[in-house]
């Protein structure tokens, strides 16, 4: 029998893989980067889906702030989780699309510069949650932590505009219109929409993980007591 | 082109066993949890 969860993955990953698909056989090849612009179809969406996770982490941790319960401090975990594999996975598709590109794998641009430290915050919350162990203690940091993390996404955003940098400007969303021809751009939207609905349910999944964990534990704890 | 495909390639890849990966794992953790867990409240 396949579970609910396995249906999941099937239909949301399904889903990713037709725009990978359409990105990779059907929209034409760009006027001045070629074929290797392809790699903008998985680059760009996870990137985004980066930025989700970090937005879902700040309400979670407003949420903690104000009400501490421990449903939010899971949802939070989760959303760093899932945040953490995106950038890593933005990071890396982002050099590998730089050296055909810019002729390097890494460059301290202001842009690829602040998402490895949106990067390394992810993974400094994963080190603080494990390491403080009180519940409390652990509540209160990692939710002024995760408010700290989502700081980082608009600064991220803004990087190509506040600072002379390498990485090429906003091509979606700016004054004038999208630099993109129609076709290339509705496959970007797609790609960019199936990737939050993936990582949505990437980190739903995670949360019920957690909550199961918590529950083993307080089962094991109460049958030693 | 033979180069560019190494990179698409590349990419594509990378982002297939990161997103499809990590979803497996916490598929499989979770599954993990619920048996040892229904064994524990007999």
């Amino acid at each position: 029998m396949v579970s609910k969860q396995v249906k999941g993955l099937l239909l949301w990953g399904s889903l990713v893989v037709v725009g990978w698909l359409l990105a990779l056989f059907w929209v034409p090849p760009d006027q001045s980067q070629g074929e290797v612009y392809r790699i903008l179809y998985l680059h760009v969406p996870v990137s985004f889906a980066a930025f989700f996770s970090a937005g879902v982490l700040c309400w979670h941790s407003i949420q903690a702030l104000i009400k501490p319960n421990v449903g939010a401090l899971l949802s939070q975990r989760a959303a760093v989780e899932v945040g953490l594999v995106f950038t890593i996975l933005t990071l890396a598709t982002g050099s590998i699309w730089g050296k055909p590109t810019w002729g390097v794998w890494w460059t301290w641009d202001a842009r690829v510069t602040t998402t490895l430290i949106l990067a390394v915050l992810f993974a400094s919350y994963l080190i603080f949650y494990d390491a403080i162990p009180s519940e409390l203690g652990r509540m209160k940091t990692c939710s002024i932590l995760g408010i700290v993390i989502a700081a980082d996404i608009p600064i991220i955003y803004k990087s190509v505009n506040w600072w002379r940098t390498l990485h090429q400007p906003q091509t979606i969303i700016r004054s004038g219109g999208a630099s993109m021809s129609s076709e290339m751009l509705y496959l970007l939207i797609y790609c960019a929409i199936t990737m939050l609905v993936f990582g949505f349910w990437l980190i739903r999944q995670r949360r019920h993980t957690l909550i199961l964990s918590k529950q083993l534990e307080e089962q094991q704890l109460s049958q030693f007591s | 082109m033979g180069t560019n495909l190494f990179y698409i390639m590349l990419s594509y890849g990378l982002g297939t066993g990161f997103l499809f990966g990590y979803g497996v794992w916490v598929i499989h953790h979770a599954r993990k949890l619920e048996k040892r867990l229904s064994v524990l409240g007999k």
